[in-house]
Formats: C-alpha cells, sequence, structure tokens
C-alpha cells in the first residue's frame, strides 16, 4: 500500500530542487546557531546574500528559533528547592 | 558528601564559597533543563538536586576556568538518563524509528510555508511548543533545549551529550524540522492555514509493505 508522508504545504518560487533546499536550510539553522563553519563560509554567505528565497528562509529560521525561546522560558524555581540544596550542602560544612 | 576528607578547613571554605559563586548560579537553567526532561515539578526539583550534590562531591574534578554550566548540565543530564529516564511522566512520544523514516524522506511540510509564518507564529501560545517539543524522542528534545534555549554552542552540547558536533548538527536540524511538522500540524488543525497563499506538491509516496 501507498501512504503519503510529508506531503502538504510548499511556497511557490524556490529555485532549488529540494536536496538544495534542505541543505540551505540546514546551514542557516547552523548560521543562527553562531556555527563558524557556516559563517565562515564564503560561498555559502553570498549565494544566501544574493537570493530572495533564502533571505526569506533566513528569516523563517530566525523566527522559529526566536519562537521556540520566548515560549519556553519564564519557569520559576522555587525557593524551597534552593534552600533546599543550599541546607544540604551547608551540613557538610559542620 | 564531602569533597575530601583530608582537607583542612580553609580549604573546605574555599571550596564552597567557589561553589556558590560559580556553580549556584546556574540553578535556574538547570531547573528548566530538568523541568523540560522529567515534564513534572517534583521530579525536576529531584533532579536538580542531585545535580547539585554530585556535584559538591566531585568539585575537586572540575577544571577551574572552565565552564561550569555546561559541567552541571552534563551531571544533570547523565543524571536523568541513569535515574529518571524511565520513570519520568513523559507523554507518548514520536517513535524514533518512525521519526528516522520521515525526515530521511527529506521533506518538511514547514521549510517553504513561507506565508504561513506569522499566521501560525500568531497563533502559537507556549502550551502548543512545549507540546510538541515533549513529542520528540528525548535525545531531539535534549539538543533543542540546550541550543535554544540555552544558547550553547555546538561544542559544548557535543560534551554535555557526549556526541561529535557532527551529529549535534544534523540531529538539532531533525529536531527542529520535526517540531515545525508538529507545530504546522498543529497550524492546520486550527485552520491558521490558507489554501490560496499555498500550493500542493507531488505527494512524497513510500512503499509500506
Amino acid at each position: 500500500m501507498k501512504e503519503k508522508l510529508g506531503a502538504g504545504l510548499r511556497k511557490q518560487g524556490s529555485p532549488y530542487s529540494d536536496t538544495e533546499c534542505e541543505d540551505i536550510i540546514r546551514k542557516l539553522e547552523a548560521m543562527l546557531d553562531g556555527d563558524q563553519d557556516v559563517t565562515q563560509d564564503k560561498d555559502f554567505m553570498e549565494k544566501v546574500n544574493n537570493c530572495e528565497y533564502c533571505l526569506e528562509q533566513y528569516e523563517i529560521e530566525k523566527s522559529f528559533k526566536e519562537l521556540v525561546k520566548a515560549k519556553l522560558r519564564g519557569l520559576v524555581v522555587s525557593n524551597s528547592l534552593i534552600q533546599s540544596i543550599k541546607s544540604k550542602l551547608s551540613l557538610h560544612r559542620d | 558528601m564531602i569533597p575530601d576528607e583530608t582537607m583542612s578547613p580553609a580549604e573546605k571554605a574555599e571550596i564552597d564559597a567557589f561553589f556558590e559563586s560559580e556553580m549556584m548560579v546556574h540553578i535556574r537553567p538547570l531547573y528548566h533543563f530538568a523541568f523540560r526532561l522529567t515534564n513534572d515539578e517534583d521530579d525536576a526539583n529531584d533532579l536538580v538536586q542531585d545535580t547539585f550534590l554530585k556535584a559538591y562531591r566531585f568539585i575537586k574534578s572540575f577544571e577551574r576556568g572552565s565552564n561550569a554550566k555546561a559541567w552541571l548540565f552534563r551531571i544533570l543530564k547523565n543524571s536523568f538518563i541513569n535515574n529518571y529516564r524511565k520513570n519520568s511522566k513523559e507523554p507518548s512520544q514520536i517513535d524514533y524509528e518512525e521519526a528516522e523514516n520521515f525526515l530521511n524522506t527529506g521533506i518538511s511540510s514547514w521549510s517553504e510555508s513561507i506565508d504561513l509564518r506569522d499566521k501560525l507564529f500568531r497563533g502559537l501560545v507556549g502550551d502548543e511548543i512545549t507540546n510538541a517539543l515533549n513529542l520528540l524522542p528525548v535525545d531531539f528534545k535534549t539538543v533543542i533545549i540546550l541550543c535554544d534555549i540555552e544558547e550553547f554552542s555546538y561544542e559544548e552540547i557535543a560534551k554535555i551529550t557526549d556526541i561529535p558536533v557532527g551529529t549535534v548538527r544534523s540531529r538539532l536540524h531533525r529536531a527542529r524540522k520535526l517540531l515545525k511538522d508538529q507545530l504546522a500540524e498543529y497550524a492546520r488543525k486550527m485552520g491558521y492555514s490558507t489554501e490560496d497563499e499555498l500550493v500542493d506538491i507531488p505527494a512524497l509516496e513510500t512503499e509500506i509493505e
């Protein structure tokens, strides 16, 4: 039997093949992560800077990274945990 | 629980002061990490406490001047793997092998849906992101937390998770792809996408026996 996987949404206008797109996205992610292997890759950086599609994709990846960070922060550490740890460590000092 | 029974009171006082100023300051990100891994407040508290007690016990093996936060994260990650993973209150996750097979097909339903972005981002709240993250296999979830939330470098993540830098790169990409697909799926269900902005691509067909 045949089953569809991963079908669905795709923006028109990419000048690249699926494999090329995949590689570009991987590198854009690494670039946003501060990976110097990518930021020092002059050919790639030039390609991105001269490609509207890549720049749009860069913005998507950037927004996604910021979204994850913003939405998953904000947990509060209980004072009782801090006190409990300090108390156990203080005991060791006696 | 004492780093070294033979140490002098002065040495111990110095170690205690060092521990408080260099280690305890990382309790908040450690708690975040623990909570994201365990999905349970009590388990997260226990995991963080275990981490600090272990760190204190082995403080002499910490190389002064190196990254204390990464060192603590590594201890926490190992404690989680050894003690908590089996019992953690995780929701049922995407099967790792299934995820790998899907990802190896090479197409993400998110990556090209540029106009969907604003609609999707506006609609999503923390709960959806958290739920989507929790569905990821723990190894995938871990690299996303370490990179996107805690902003560790690839090299630091490699040390914390005991995997090569190249694997960090590929695992992160795959983890994000899965997370995006989870969120895109959620957005579709909530009606954030519109047909006229997006076109169907030829369905990726996989033979399943």
